[in-house]
């Protein structure tokens, strides 16, 4: 009979309690997969239709994400296809992000703090729920950011760019770390940087760029064609809507700009957008470069890793800030930037804030429910101006060094 | 180092030179990849009318766009097999009630051959209502009717298929685009020619939500007719009253809904329904639908052809070149690093 020494020797070490939580978490994660049996399927309509017509991804059809970010789908869907082998990718991949943002956050605040942080996040809602039923890039892209960051905190020009390369190869909005890792890396490792990206870029993306590169660049060009969506932005040009390629599937076979030949812009039409008050576009753009390029200078004067990983996440955050286009899956890099930001904040007000985020971004999920008391309208211009509210007091917050930071 | 400083520039340029021969032989085929036809065609119902597509070639985009107004029986291509349809469907479903194309009827095909095709298209009567499924799937004819010197516009919905709840529903959309104010009031007339309704509802369309009202209940006999009055204070399918004011409705349906168990597995599931003028008042102004089908008239349509890049030997071999170089580049830069203590 094994005594309960061993087993208490077991609970000791980091790495054992940490594979204990980590299956408690698993379970409860299949658990409620079991009981809500979301339908992951719908949302695997493109994949449909590419395998009914004999279409093959970027060659033939531009899907909404870069390949990382759509091709497992698009084999778990040919190979097993069943919504668990979509929830285990899943799983496993979010096992690999809240380890390395518990990692992160170990090296450079307080354990205990560093295991609140990572157990509030584990248990952030938009995040369970595209775990359980949401079969979008936003996950795996998650991972590339983190990993990102993770190493231009280590000063490592290589791994930053096959990583930043990943997450762009994920979804888009990867790639904007590498202006600051430009900044802060200096002479070769700059170099480093960026050709170790293009050599990670080249590698994925080689095949497709010599079958037809229209279609490959297509994939990342077609966004340019997008309105604003559930932001303040969107909000302002009276588009209340949400994203999603409300068009005919087949229209993804033709390239970007053939696509808009056929189309009038319209401000009902989110993939072939009018602006009614164009201004608000290139404000929210403007925004976006200014903050992205202040933090990034702000980096080289950081003077310890705290402070450079808060200035670093900072400058990523812009891009979410002052984004035109939001979705609840997007509250969840920026629910993690601002964990990263607040660093230095009591634990209190860390949680704090970190539950008020949680309490809205559901709710910004819920508005889309039918049958609740408040209307679309109401319901996204409450959501919205929470946040903007939260994140005001997140960065007054991460202004100050209030010495909570470990 | 200096000799590795040098391979390193040296690539670059070479990275450089070869990235600008690709990218100009993509511009050249980009100036030249869509071919557009916006044209109109003199159409007969019961008469084929014919659209020519000259000059594509395989694996090409052929993408036809007529107004919804004017619905269509039937598409023959000819040859056979020079292009293949791809069916529509919007996030998952055969409903092209998409806002975006709400109002056309899209066709797209992919060239099976090098060559020059017909589209034969057999037409029906041109009404002022774009018709459209909405659940389930069914077969529509719109046909003219006088009764009484009274002109309706007619259509004779049949059930396909019916969606998982037993419904079918097809909608008669207008575009109507109008900020709805308090003196607005919608009056029309329908009458039920044959067969068995669900209901027919009058929906008001906003950018996110719907507004309905029954007009005819299931009750309604065959051949007996119902008027309609809406205003700011009838009550609505959702149980809401006036919600809709102030609000923006950019466009006004008539749906026609069967359901399954109203007919016996013998029994045609159709309904065939006429419907008159209707005359809608909103901040003064006056809007009459007249309803009426045309069997004659003039065919607006936009075909395009989108020529697909397809790669020569040339084009892969850059590809190739420049993926090969940028490796060789960055594998002098890291050992340029690490000799610097990287």
């Amino acid at each position: 009979m094994l005594g309960s020494k061993p087993l208490s020797k077991l609970m000791k070490s980091l790495l054992h309690k940490y594979l204990i939580a980590l299956t408690a978490y698993d379970t409860l994660i299949i658990f409620l997969f079991l009981i809500s049996h979301p339908n992951i399927s719908a949302w695997l309509f493109d994949d449909v239709f590419v395998k009914k017509n004999g279409l093959l991804y970027y060659i033939d059809f531009r899907p909404g994400y870069p390949p990382l970010g759509k091709l497992p789908y698009l084999f778990l869907y040919n190979t097993l296809n069943s919504e668990e082998s979509i929830l285990f990718y899943h799983l496993i991949t979010l096992n690999v992000v809240l380890t390395i943002l518990f990692k992160l956050l170990k090296d450079i605040t307080a354990k205990r703090k560093a295991v609140i942080l990572t157990l509030t996040t584990a248990f952030y809602p938009p995040l369970i729920w595209v775990t359980i039923g949401n079969p979008h890039a936003d996950l795996l892209a998650l991972l590339w950011l983190l990993l990102s960051i993770y190493f231009i905190k280590n000063k490592n020009p290589m791994m930053v760019g096959i990583f930043s390369g990943l997450g762009f190869l994920t979804k888009i909005y990867n790639v904007m770390l590498l202006l600051p890792a430009f900044v802060l890396f200096k002479g070769w490792e700059r170099m480093v940087l960026l050709s170790s990206f293009l050599v990670t870029f080249f590698a994925v993306s080689a095949p497709f760029l010599a079958l037809d590169p229209l279609m490959y660049l297509s994939t990342f060009t077609h966004h340019s064609l997008r309105g604003p969506s559930e932001s303040v932005f969107a909000l302002l040009d009276g588009y209340f809507s949400h994203t999603g390629f409300r068009h005919p599937t087949y229209e993804a076979t033709i390239y970007a700009w053939q696509f808009a030949l056929v189309y009038t812009p319209s401000n009902l039409d989110h993939f072939r957008y009018a602006w009614n008050y164009p201004q608000l576009r290139y404000l929210s753009l403007a925004f976006q470069m200014i903050f992205l390029l202040l933090f990034s200078l702000m980096a080289i004067r950081a003077s310890h890793d705290a402070k450079m990983l808060k200035v670093i996440s900072l400058a990523s955050l812009s891009y979410f800030i002052f984004s035109a286009f939001w979705n609840p899956i997007l509250s969840i890099p920026h629910f993690i930037l601002i964990v990263l930001i607040t660093l230095d904040a009591k634990i209190v007000y860390q949680i704090l804030i970190l539950i008020g985020f949680a309490v809205v971004d559901s709710l910004h999920f819920l508005v889309w429910f039918p049958g609740l008391p408040f209307g679309v309208h109401l319901g996204l211009l409450v959501v919205t101006v929470s946040r903007a509210i939260l994140t005001s007091i997140a960065l007054y917050i991460a202004a100050g060094d209030r010495g909570g930071g470990s | 180092m200096r000799i590795l400083k040098t391979l390193s520039v040296t690539l670059f340029i070479i990275i450089l030179f070869t990235a600008s021969i690709l990218c100009l032989n993509l511009i050249n085929f980009i100036k030249t990849d869509t071919k557009i036809i916006v044209s109109h065609t003199h159409t007969r119902v019961g008469l084929p009318t014919v659209i020519e597509v000259p000059n594509f070639n395989k694996y090409d985009r052929v993408y036809l766009i007529l107004n919804a107004n004017t619905p269509i029986t039937n598409i023959v291509i000819k040859p056979k097999d020079a292009l293949v349809p791809l069916p529509l469907d919007v996030e998952g479903t055969e409903a092209d009630i998409a806002y975006p194309i709400l109002m056309s009827k899209n066709f797209f095909f992919v060239a099976n051959t090098t060559s020059s095709a017909q589209l034969i298209l057999y037409m029906q009567p041109e009404i002022p209502y774009a018709v459209k499924d909405f659940e389930g799937k069914t077969i529509s004819e719109v046909f003219g009717y006088i009764e009484n010197d009274k002109e309706y516009m007619g259509i004779d919905v049949k059930a396909v298929e019916f969606s998982q709840n037993g419904f079918t529903q097809t909608l008669l959309i207008y575009p109507l685009n109008e900020i709805i104010q308090p003196d607005f009031q919608v009056e029309g007339e329908l009458k039920l020619l044959e067969g068995k309704i669900a209901y027919v509802n009058f929906i008001l369309m906003t950018d996110n939500d719907l507004y309905g009202f029954n007009v005819a209940p299931f009750t309604l006999k065959s051949n007996t007719s119902i008027k309609f009055d809406i205003n700011a204070g009838t009550r609505e399918l959702f149980n809401r009253t006036g919600a809709f004011l102030g609000q923006r409705v950019l466009f006004i349906a008539l749906s026609v809904g069967l359901h399954n168990k109203q007919f016996s597995t013998n029994e045609t599931a159709h309904a065939r329904v006429a419907i008159g003028d209707i005359m809608i008042t909103n901040h003064g102004k006056k809007i009459t639908i007249k309803s009426h089908a045309y069997y004659e008239y003039d065919l607006p349509y936009r075909l395009y052809i989108f020529h697909k890049f397809q790669p020569t030997l040339e084009h892969v071999l850059l590809v190739l070149a420049l993926t090969l170089e940028v490796f060789a580049c960055s594998y002098v830069v890291v050992k340029l690093w690490r000799s610097e203590g990287g």
